[in-house]
């Protein structure tokens, strides 16, 4: 129900705001990694920052440098995955409105820096030290510039509060304290059971850890909002934030008429491909399993959302629309970006979902067309290479159930169907050859498809894309479709 | 050192814990994995979801600890439950019978087997102790150093009402029941032979309806004879009466079936097997050929017999590339599944003794005193797939190009063949034909095989096969290549349409499942 309602006021948002503004056409952004230096002198600041906490004795410093080592590892493999930004229209915005903040409270210039993490997860961190990674699949997830600043000021105000530092030393002294020494040594020591004691030795731990996180968390929500109040944002963006926070699993709920996505002259829809099968009910007793409160790391929602009420007036809010239109063409960047990111995944049956959910808010936006045709291609790529697993997963109950619908049609598909639907849709919906990159990517696919059994063909398709549109992503796609085949040396 | 290990496991890992991803199910810290690390559960013909039985910890001396966790047929977790058990209690089969779990466990130190029952929550609800194991169950698994391996198949679900297991009493020889026990494990009936005098007999149960469980026995009157005989025999569901029992044979051959197959629309049951002239050595010889026989299954009389020759009828319809050396060749037909329209399908396997040049070398360096391999060795070869029509007829022989597999026979084994070998060879799992599944509504089946270079594991490809029909009923083939590198694979039944694949990752310490669609056009 709370979905539908964030559904419906995106939608109210949506056309009021740019519904005719949308760019036709979308070239996704060709992230540059963050530079190796950036990443060395960020390791050495760490290390710096380390040498401020005093600690006893040579182990307790060896550990703590351990956890600070894997700290910048993380950063340096997600920037290896090429998943990790600095440079782009979106990670500029983000550091635009932490150099609000910075500079509305008097804050240190050019310390903090916001790096974006091409992932899907809806997560920001804070690795202390002023770095700051927020995930596209947070920034795509958001409504307003506020509730992105909340998030920021969170972040920031785990920094300010060295709560990451803070913590690195706290689990080192715990974890090289005699007590906690002495029965890990007594479990090491037991016979039978071992599992069992570790297990509760390490809840009494993850329990203190995580009470000590969760003030934490509460410390930075109400230092957040002070810095976000002070730069023109309002306690309701940070409410927002945090019920879009515990609703971000939710997907979209909308209305998918299949035969208007799905019926062409030379593919006819089946009805009988939405039918949905009974299963025998195995029973199940996963309840019991549910994560203790005392183990989450962060404070339930609820618990936040009440303090943030507390803390801040929200008696004075006032919608400040002016604000969020600059917002918004980098909102449909952020959903671009994320379609972009499950085609890069291989995730097609959400690349499918999302594309055709857009496409209904933005019917003239050729992007989520071609998107919709790009998902159907990678569906049927990955049947044929028996990677379907991969990118259409099985419905289940916990799914949004139009979703759950989508899969359990594309299950029923085989990969006749897949290729034939591929073609129809190519050669019914999207726009003609030669009309922009993405189109013509789709009809050339579509012909490279056709020349299964001509690999020189093929390429001759590649090579007269490459031509026309020079090194773009979308030629390397192509590339990476159908490599070039290996010729055999010469004895 | 350990202590630093322990210290961060217990800061950054929550033991073995399993995740969903797409269609993937993943074990994490799994330390080592056989093929039984990931079991499918059935009902029947029906794929209902996946075990995993994983040793956790030792609790006592006597006991250790397992973590069970149950999947659906699209790799969902449903359950975990942690279960302690004897220590030299391995899962040997696992059924669901739409009301209770029910687990195997086989326990080589007191020769048992305990049938424990789970409710749908996984609460221990019955429990059936039963001693009466063959020896040659034991015998397989004790010298079996890993806990997932061995599965015995003698235990099928009833709907709702309890289970059928086979049983092996030790007097005279071992006789062979067939028992049936209810959701508390309290025994409801158990019939065996009446036959008093001595007596070595097999039991194979094939199918449980709502009226009748019918099961294949083969008897002999010692161990080392070669005078064999084979029955069908059908026991009442509620009383256990024995409703017949018919001898596989006709005036001029004896038959051994494989498979029995029922077919509940006609109440016909096929069975299939192997056929030999009568006073044949089943144990020497190569068979005549295959036979298919139907029976009306309310009173067992036989409707129509077809003998399908190797060399006459089989020889005929081979494909031109493959006549060479087909005579040479063994064939062991592994399933048989009847189809909607009446046509049959049997999946069968090539195999032939050859001599091996590491089995003589060991052979000659032990100076003949043996060392556990023979010289002789099994070449696996292609898979078959044999079209019957509605009069079992043999209308058309398909082969499936596989690499060829080879087997070291254990010693003692050089001058066995036929029926015998090929049962050995499936006993120990050496053929590359994995399973045969019949969908629910028997309008297609799946014949799912390996093939891969085993001399040169992690060198080659991994490849699985799968026979089917396509969409204009044709049989037809899909080949997977495994793109991953596995450490070890082996692939499951699912679903229809499905192939599980099983892979375990020994760097990451990862056991994997995932489901894919197979392309059979």
């Amino acid at each position: 129900m709370r979905s539908l309602f964030s559904f419906c006021t995106l939608i109210l948002l949506w056309s009021c705001c740019f519904g005719q503004s949308a760019p036709k056409n979308y070239e996704p952004i060709r992230y540059t990694p963050i530079a190796l230096e950036t990443l060395e002198s960020l390791r050495l600041a760490f290390e710096e920052h380390l040498a401020t906490y005093s600690f006893e004795t040579k182990k307790e410093n060896k550990l703590a440098t351990e956890f600070v080592t894997k700290l910048h590892e993380s950063l340096s493999a997600q920037n290896e995955r090429g998943s990790l930004s600095g440079d782009d229209p979106l990670s500029a915005y983000l550091q635009k409105i932490v150099d609000q903040m910075v500079s509305a409270n008097s804050l240190k210039k050019d310390y903090f820096k916001v790096f974006l993490s091409v992932d899907d997860i809806p997560n920001a961190a804070n690795y202390g030290e002023g770095v700051i990674v927020f995930n596209l699949g947070l920034l795509s997830r958001l409504n307003t510039e506020g509730e992105i600043a909340f998030i920021l000021a969170h972040e920031m105000a785990h920094d300010i509060k060295d709560h990451v530092f803070n913590g690195i030393h706290k689990k080192v002294i715990a974890l090289e304290s005699k007590e906690y020494k002495k029965r890990v040594k007594e479990i090491e020591d037991l016979e039978y059971n071992q599992r069992a004691a570790a297990l509760a030795l390490q809840r009494t731990y993850l329990s203190e850890f995580n009470e000590h996180g969760r003030g934490n968390e509460l410390e930075a929500d109400s230092l957040g909002l002070v810095l976000m109040q002070k730069a023109g944002y309002f306690v309701e963006d940070a409410l927002t934030a945090i019920d879009l926070l515990d609703h971000s699993d939710d997907m979209p709920v909308f209305q998918l008429d299949y035969p208007s996505y799905f019926n062409f002259r030379n593919f006819a829809f089946n009805e009988k491909w939405l039918e949905k099968k009974s299963t025998i009910n195995l029973g199940g007793n996963l309840e019991q399993y549910a994560t203790p409160d005392s183990l989450k790391t962060h404070p339930s929602c609820k618990a936040r959302d009440a303090s943030l009420r507390i803390i801040g007036n929200a008696a004075d809010y006032q919608f400040d629309s002016s604000k969020q239109v600059s917002y918004y063409a980098l909102r449909e960047t952020a959903f671009a970006e994320r379609i972009s990111y499950y085609r890069s995944t291989g995730q097609f049956s959400l690349m499918l979902y999302y594309s055709i959910w857009h496409s209904q808010i933005s019917p003239d936006n050729i992007f989520y067309t071609n998107s919709i045709g790009n998902a159907l291609y990678g569906i049927y790529t990955a049947q044929y290479a028996h990677k379907f697993s991969m990118a259409v997963p099985f419905p289940n109950q916990k799914m949004e159930p139009e979703y759950a619908q989508l899969l359990r049609f594309f299950h029923k598909l085989n990969l006749t169907n897949l290729e034939q639907l591929y073609h129809a849709y190519v050669s019914e919906r999207i726009s003609p050859a030669g009309s922009d990159a993405y189109s013509d990517l789709l009809h050339a696919l579509s012909d490279a498809i056709e020349m299964n059994q001509d690999p020189e063909g093929r390429q001759e398709i590649i090579a007269n894309y490459e031509a026309k549109y020079g090194d773009s992503p979308y030629t390397t796609y192509i590339k990476n479709q159908f490599p070039e085949p290996k010729t055999k040396r010469k004895k | 050192m350990m202590m630093k290990k322990l210290l961060f496991a217990l800061v950054f890992m929550l033991g073995s814990i399993g995740i969903t991803q797409g269609q993937n199910y993943e074990f994490d810290n799994v330390e080592r994995s056989g093929t039984g690390g990931i079991r499918a559960l059935k009902d029947g013909n029906q794929v209902l979801g996946y075990i995993s039985v994983v040793k956790l910890d030792n609790v006592s001396r006597k006991e250790k600890l397992y973590g069970v966790t149950i999947l659906d047929e699209n790799l969902q977790k449903t359950h975990y439950q942690e279960m302690v058990v004897d220590k030299r209690a391995y899962l040997v089969n696992q059924a669901f019978n739409q009301n209770s779990f029910c687990f195997a466990f086989m326990n080589y130190k007191k020769k048992t087997i305990d049938y424990v029952i789970y409710d749908l929550k996984l609460n221990e609800i019955g429990r059936l102790v039963a001693e009466d194991i063959h020896p040659s169950d034991l015998q397989n698994g004790s010298g079996n150093s890993g806990d997932d391996k061995l599965t015995l198949s003698n235990l099928k679900p009833v709907a709702n009402k309890g289970y059928v297991r086979t049983g092996y009493v030790k007097a005279k020889g071992y006789k062979a029941s067939v028992q049936m026990f209810d959701n508390s494990g309290e025994l409801l009936w158990s019939q065996g032979t009446n036959y008093k005098g001595k007596m070595y007999e097999g039991a194979d149960i094939h199918h449980v309806g709502e009226k009748m469980v019918i099961s294949s026995v083969i008897s002999k009157k010692s161990a080392f004879s070669s005078e064999t005989k084979c029955f069908i025999v059908a026991h009442d569901i509620n009383s256990g009466d024995e409703i017949y029992r018919i001898e596989t044979i006709d005036s001029k051959h004896q038959m051994f079936p494989y498979d029995v197959s029922y077919n509940e629309k006609t109440n016909e049951f096929i069975v299939c097997g192997e056929y030999y002239k009568t006073g044949e050595n089943i144990y020497k010889v190569k068979s005549q050929g295959f036979f298919i026989q139907s029976y009306e299954g309310k009173e067992g009389k036989l409707i129509k017999s077809s003998l399908i020759n190797w060399n006459k009828d089989v020889a005929k319809k081979m494909p031109s590339k493959k006549k060479a050396g087909y005579k040479e060749m063994d064939v062991t037909i592994h399933k048989m599944v009847i189809t909607e329209n009446g046509k049959i399908y049997a999946i069968g396997e090539q195999f032939k003794k050859s001599i091996s040049a590491l089995g003589v070398a060991s052979t000659v360096l032990s100076r003949g005193s043996g060392g556990g391999a023979s010289s002789v060795q099994i070449e696996i070869h292609d898979l078959m797939a044999f079209e019957i029509d509605s009069m079992m007829e043999l209308t058309a022989v398909h082969v499936f190009d596989k690499n060829v597999s080879k087997v070291l026979l254990p010693q003692g084994y050089g001058m066995v063949r036929g029926y015998l070998l090929a049962n050995l060879l499936k006993m120990q799992g050496n053929f590359d034909h994995c399973y045969t599944a019949v969908s629910p509504d028997r309008q297609n089946f799946n014949a799912v095989y390996i093939d891969y270079d085993r001399e040169n594991l992690f060198k080659g490809k991994y490849n699985i096969g799968v026979v089917g029909l396509n969409e204009n009923n044709e049989v037809s083939s899909d080949l997977y290549e495994l793109t991953t590198k596995p450490y070890s694979f082996y692939v499951c039944e699912a679903k229809p349409g499905y192939v599980a694949i099983v892979e375990y990752f020994k760097e990451d310490k990862k056991l994997s499942v995932r489901l894919e669609k197979s392309n059979i056009e």
